[in-house]
């Protein structure tokens, strides 16, 4: 499955501040089973981008299409989210939060129960099945949403910002395992960050966006295959695309990138920002 | 100690009990050594041997029926339409504008005042008494709903939508759940609306029901047995209290504080 986003813009209507042009001419192409990180300092539109991919936003222009069929909503059995936040229903038990797409689709209680403890497995959690979202950690957490996307078998997966409200460590180990996981299924993904590593470390293509309006400024392509070893951080190819993409980023005008101006290593924990 | 261990909870029973210990204990002293007026203050024992003959007698209980019918039949139709009413303003923004104040207004008005009109169009029978706590407690239950529906979490309906949910499942399965915590407090002061319309109407004009014989019993001086329904009706209130408590109790780890 291929998705295309062609001359796609999102405007914003407000009554109090006006027209917000948050995405302009963005075109995009992501293939099958191919690993694509968003980039760009905050207000650059790479949220509205991946929404707008996965239909939860309709373009102002241009259109999106999904192996040539124009994408009118959300339809998570192809493109399935991973929020930030998590969302997971608080009154749902932690199975029942996985399952949730497919009791949205009607199957049999069954069908249900049965996929999402297999998908609880793969992330290493059917122990926690039964319990309810208050009671994880954000990490574990995070790992009920991955979960609950895997369990529609979408081609692709749509990452806004995944790790974001997870601290350091969580963000590493996660972010190795996860990264294992979603290149032996083979699935598409597209990733929304805002840390350099993190863009670097999974994809096999980032795409850098400026704001005011949102748009691509530049595509890298990272050569090393996938899954990467945590190693592949000190490695030389890492160190030249960070650096041209520290410049990119801190070039005057641009707002700053959260990790631009640090030392690899010492990404900096975003607060929830939800 | 923990919340919720077992040596709280009671610690907890404990100090309820020694608070009902005081209470007794002043009456007590009211009795005796207070002097004050066995008008005003009838005797204990005499309270508690009505408990043993009146209270427990097939009148009584035929009087407390009537009470709880009319309570529970004005409270349900007052849930289903103003939680309904209340979803239907929380929609747009036009209609919450329009309809919260007016379901302020309507939860702040002494509307036991038109009583006597709800008599002349319904009767003296519980049908008056029926509409007049369903119209009481609706107010409330509209405010509290639209302010419950409006505090659903965005993030919760755009993982309904996310994840393929219709406007329908949207509706039931993430709107009406997400919004059981607040729901539930308008549902609280729609059920002490209906509990005090009730009683005070069967007080004002009734032949039967909880309100109606303690108003003969105090019309008679029999000032123990008024005293003994007054109780009965705390206990019914707290019985009554406990079932809406299960009713919306915070299931599945959704913490309640």
């Amino acid at each position: 499955m291929a998705i295309t986003a062609s001359d796609l813009g999102v405007t914003y209507h407000s009554q109090r501040r006006g027209d917000t042009v948050a995405l302009q001419n963005v075109d995009l192409t992501v293939s099958e089973g191919e690993f694509v990180t968003l980039i760009g300092p905050s207000g650059c539109g790479k949220s509205t981008l991946l929404h707008t991919l996965g239909g939860l936003l309709a373009p102002t222009s241009g259109h999106v299409e999904v192996d040539g069929r124009t994408v009118t909503g959300p339809d998570p059995w192809k493109a399935a989210f991973i929020f930030q936040d998590y969302s997971l229903l608080p009154w749902k038990s932690i199975v029942d939060n996985v399952a949730i797409g497919l009791r949205f689709a009607n199957r049999p209680k069954a069908e249900r129960q049965a996929k999402a403890l297999e998908m609880l497995d793969l992330v290493g959690l059917a122990n926690v099945a039964k319990a309810y979202p208050h009671e994880l950690s954000g990490g574990m957490q995070q790992r009920v949403a991955v979960a609950r996307a895997m369990a529609m078998e979408p081609e692709l997966l749509l990452m806004d910002e995944p790790f974001g409200a997870l601290d350091e460590q969580t963000r590493q180990r996660l972010g190795q395992q996860m990264g294992e996981l979603l290149t032996r299924s083979g699935k598409g993904v597209v990733m929304v960050t805002h840390s350099l590593d993190e863009a670097i470390f999974w994809a096999d293509r980032i795409i850098v966006m400026s704001p005011r309006p949102g748009h691509i400024i530049r595509e890298i392509h990272v050569e090393t295959p996938r899954p990467r070893e945590l190693d592949f951080i000190a490695s030389a190819e890492f160190g030249e695309i960070r650096q041209e993409l520290f410049r990119m980023i801190s070039e005057p005008g641009s707002a700053p990138v959260e990790g631009a101006t640090r030392p690899i290593g010492s990404i900096p924990v975003p607060g929830r920002t939800r | 100690m923990r919340r919720g261990s077992v040596s709280y909870r009671i610690v907890v029973w404990a100090i309820r009990l020694f608070l009902l210990a005081v209470i007794l204990g002043l009456w007590l002293f009211g009795n005796g050594p207070g002097g004050v007026s066995q008008l005003l203050l009838p005797q204990f024992p005499k309270v508690w041997a009505n408990f043993g003959g009146f209270v427990v007698s097939g009148p009584f209980w035929m009087n407390l029926w009537t009470t709880l019918y009319a309570i529970l039949i004005s409270f349900a139709i007052a849930a289903v339409v103003g939680t309904l009413l209340g979803f239907w303003a929380a929609r747009r923004p036009l209609r919450a504008r329009v309809v919260e104040p007016i379901a302020l207004w309507g939860y702040m008005a002494p509307l036991v005042l038109f009583y006597p009109l709800f008599i002349l169009w319904f009767g003296v029978g519980p049908q008056s008494r029926i509409a007049l706590a369903a119209i009481s407690s609706v107010f409330p239950i509209i405010y509290g709903s639209i302010r419950a529906f409006r505090s659903v979490d965005d993030i919760y309906l755009r993982l309904g939508s996310a994840y393929g949910a219709s406007q329908r499942q949207i509706d039931w399965m993430i709107k009406l759940r997400a919004s059981l915590p607040v729901l539930s407090s308008g549902f609280r002061v729609g059920a002490a609306y209906s509990v005090t319309t009730v009683i005070a109407s069967e007080i004002l004009a009734s032949t039967n029901g909880l309100g109606n014989i303690l108003a003969s019993a105090s019309q008679l001086f029999n000032g123990a047995q008024a005293y003994a329904i007054l109780i009965a009706i705390l206990i019914f209130v707290a019985l009554l209290q406990l079932g809406l408590n299960r009713l919306f109790a915070a299931r599945h780890g959704v913490v309640d504080d």
